[in-house]
């Protein structure tokens, strides 16, 4: 301490020589003196169909122009700008094909100057691509590109512009796209007839001279970022490369001998700013490079920020195009799935590709719809079903292959997933579910042969993220699975086929058998199948058997369980143990060990609440299913559920007479909002105690579970 | 094509982006990038967006964050 109080002046007076000096040598990186000249280079790639930070990006271009240590401000983009967001890709109005318009706009307003064509560009075909190249205020370069002019559609791309400063520096700005082990950059390669890609590395040493004639040259790269730090320290004389491809986020520019390398990420989540400052010979003497998050800045500008918004108004307009017409409803993942898997195996693109697929899987997690109600069918309506921006991957493998991993998806997932196009298949399991074999059919039920071998197409996350093999590597085709059902449903498949083919109710193209076999402790016996046939269209013995038990055990007048918590197409045996485990191959709801939730509810008001349900379509109405000695009509007229009466004991029920009900918790909240009710209570035991305890009592499980509960009465033919 | 996580090496279809490799490699950490929670580097620490394409024998790291 002493220290410091005797030599107090001596150190402030050091640090404000260092703070100084600080302030010197930071400033000197930037200062516009009489001497040195700052180019600023802004800096985006991988736009993706970003539209929203294009305002932000012109705001900032302006600010730069506008401070007088730049002498000039450059904004550039490394390529693919298209594929990503609907409103760009699918950008087809009034019939017009003006697929990549929006973003070509946006950047036009933006004040870019320069651009490479990526890969992605040439994801709308070459027509397309020349109509946006012309569009465009500012020159898209590719330099490692041949042209066969009998053949190719493409007017052939700059390989490089020169840019010069207002202060006279000149800047030699190449652009080059990466290639693939078959020749060609990531896209669909029907899109690159008559087109030779060069090997880019080659094609910038061609263009090196231009370093001798211009003060800088820099390099637009869309390869990733691996592929420049290589390219910087096998190449001298590249001032700059501005890379995209790998969508890596090159927060400060890296250094590589002398080549200056950077990437901004993607999807317009920054811009990146290049500051190059040349000396009074126009010598590059300096250069850095940093990204700005796109987040952080507020100030946007708002001409620009109206034109997106009207893009954004368009999405409306591009997801309404109709594609075909629907007259029933397509009802459930086994029917969405199948119109996927085909639309697949049926794609025309795909065709172009010189592929023929012999078989499509899709997994029940990637449908993220579960019906397709009817009207028209819309661009929305592929995207609602997948969102997911899947491309296909397309792999040979054996019929043996196949299985193994069609066994491996059902084990993981205790469940029936993949959903095929091209064959069906049956998984058998014993009486707990242990899986004892998948057996692979084609169309006319014969069993495939295990060595045959498929030109198998699968979605990217199948392809990524099950465990399979295959008799090669697989390839990623550049081809969206959602622009294979557009295609399918708007150029490969009538209304009526449609219809025919995915709105009927058993379009079941895979069979889980419960065959006998298993061990160890049963909870009860069945003399008669147990079945889940129907499940939505007539009594089953499945619902049957659980109504009985909720009734039983809880001691209500009326116990249900409803149709939508069966598992589907399932028939259990008859003369077999059931054990624990049986039980959950039967009914879906037990994985959730729901409890079961008793009110006491009018008649009136009863049968209100299962008429609301019947009328919910999911893969099917939620018909509820009622417990022994309860029986109940559904009319139907012109199709549509009309009305609902249920008899207790052969009388209808009361409209103001108070009953006992008990129902699952989880589906009880659906019946709860279509009438009121009084006083619940929600049972201790799940349902699957509930089960156990009725099994325990009654032991065997006979014919009483076949009644016929529920009569459709169908009133159109009357009328 | 090859790639690798972790100095694990990865088999994937040729065209594979960086999520499809993180997949493959474990689903649960694919998660926990998504979700933010963990983040994926390239060699030279850059952050890697998961719709990047990869090149062959790449190498990644996960970092918890």
């Amino acid at each position: 301490m002493s220290f410091l109080r005797n030599n107090k002046y001596i150190i402030i007076f050091f640090t404000v020589i260092i703070v100084i000096l600080s302030l010197i040598i930071f400033n000197n990186r930037l200062a516009h003196t009489s001497k040195n000249k700052n180019i600023m280079i802004l800096y985006s790639n991988d736009e993706h169909g970003s539209l929203n930070n294009f305002a932000k990006i012109a705001s900032l271009k302006e600010k730069y122009e506008n401070d007088d240590r730049y002498d000039d401000v450059i904004l550039v983009s490394a390529g693919d700008a298209f594929s990503g967001n609907p409103v760009v890709d699918q950008y087809i109005i009034n019939n017009k094909d003006l697929r990549g318009k929006p973003i070509i706009d946006l950047m036009n307003k933006a004040g870019y100057q320069l651009s490479v064509l990526g890969n992605h560009e040439f994801d709308y075909g070459q027509k397309r691509l020349n109509e946006n190249i012309e569009f465009a205020n500012f020159p898209l370069l590719l330099a490692n590109i041949k042209l066969d002019k009998d053949i190719a559609i493409l007017k052939k791309p700059p390989p490089y512009k020169i840019i010069e400063t207002k202060q006279g520096i000149k800047l030699a700005f190449v652009g080059i796209v990466q290639i693939n082990n078959n020749g060609y950059p990531s896209t669909l390669v029907s899109n690159l007839e008559g087109l030779e890609f060069l090997s880019p590395s080659k094609t910038v040493q061609n263009y090196l001279y231009l370093k001798d004639k211009n003060d800088a040259f820099i390099l637009l790269s869309h390869n990733g970022h691996s592929w420049n730090l290589n390219l910087a320290r096998y190449l001298k004389n590249i001032d700059v490369i501005i890379g995209g491809h790998s969508h890596t986020v090159v927060e400060k520019a890296v250094q590589v001998e002398d080549t200056l390398v950077t990437q901004a990420g993607s999807n317009l989540d920054y811009l990146g700013k290049i500051i190059l400052t040349f000396d009074q010979n126009n010598k590059l003497v300096d250069s850095m490079g940093e990204l700005i998050d796109l987040d952080k800045i507020k100030f946007k500008k708002d001409e620009i920020v109206d034109i997106i918004n009207s893009y954004q108004l368009d999405l409306k307009v591009v997801l309404n195009r109709e594609l075909n017409y629907l007259n029933s409803p397509i009802i459930g993942v086994n029917n969405i799935g199948a119109l996927m898997t085909d639309a697949l195996r049926n794609s025309s693109k795909i065709e172009e590709m010189g592929y023929e697929i012999d078989i499509a899987l899709q997994n029940v997690g990637g449908i993220r719809a579960d019906k397709i109600y009817p009207g028209a069918l819309t661009v929305g309506d592929v995207y609602e079903i997948e969102p997911f921006g899947n491309n296909v991957i397309i792999y040979k493998m054996t019929a043996k292959q196949i299985k193994d991993m069609l066994a491996i998806s059902y084990i993981i997932g205790n469940s029936v997933d993949l959903i095929p196009s091209g064959l069906n298949y049956e998984i058998i399991v014993d009486l707990k579910g242990k899986l004892k074999q998948i057996v692979l059919k084609d169309s006319d039920n014969n069993e495939i042969d295990n060595n045959k071998l498929y030109i198998v197409a699968l979605n990217q996350y199948v392809a990524s993220s099950y465990k399979f093999k295959s008799k090669n590597e697989g390839e990623n085709i550049q081809l969206k699975v959602s622009d294979c059902i557009i295609d399918y449903l708007e150029n490969r498949i009538s209304s009526n086929e449609l219809k025919n083919i995915y709105t009927k109710k058993n379009l079941n193209r895979i069979e889980l058998k419960i065959t006998k076999g298993g061990t160890g402790q049963k909870v009860a016996k069945t003399n008669v199948d147990i079945s889940t046939i129907e499940k939505a269209h007539a009594s089953v013995g499945a619902a049957n058997l659980m109504a009985d038990a909720t009734s039983f055990v809880l001691d209500v007048d009326i116990g249900a369980y409803p149709s939508s918590q069966l598992a589907p197409n399932i028939v259990y045996p008859k003369n077999s143990p059931l054990y624990q485990k049986s039980l959950d191959l039967i009914y879906s709801s037990f994985a959730h060990h729901n409890n079961v939730t008793t009110v006491t509810v009018t008649g009136q008001n009863l049968e209100k609440m299962l008429l609301e349900q019947a009328r919910y379509y999911k893969e099917g109405p939620v018909m509820t299913h009622l417990s022994s000695s309860t029986r109940y009509t559904v009319e139907l007229k012109k199709d549509k559920i009309n009305d609902i009466k249920i008899y207790l004991n052969g009388e209808r029920l009361k409209a103001n007479q108070k009953y006992s009900f008990a129902i699952n918790s989880y589906v009880w909240k659906f019946y709860a909002e279509a009438a009121d009710y009084f006083d619940s209570t929600v049972s201790q035991k799940t349902e699957k105690e509930i089960l156990l305890e009725y099994l325990k009592e009654i032991e065997t499980i006979d014919s009483s579970i076949l009644e016929k509960r529920v009569e459709i009465i169908n009133k159109n033919d009357a009328e | 094509m090859k790639a690798k996580i972790n100095d694990q090496t990865i088999e994937i279809f040729k065209g594979a982006k960086i999520k499809d490799l993180l997949r493959s490699y474990s689903y649960q950490k694919y998660k926990e990038v998504k979700k933010g929670t963990a983040v994926l580097k390239d060699s030279g620490g850059n952050i890697a967006n998961l719709d990047g394409e990869i090149n062959n024998n790449q190498k990644y790291y996960i970092f918890s964050k």
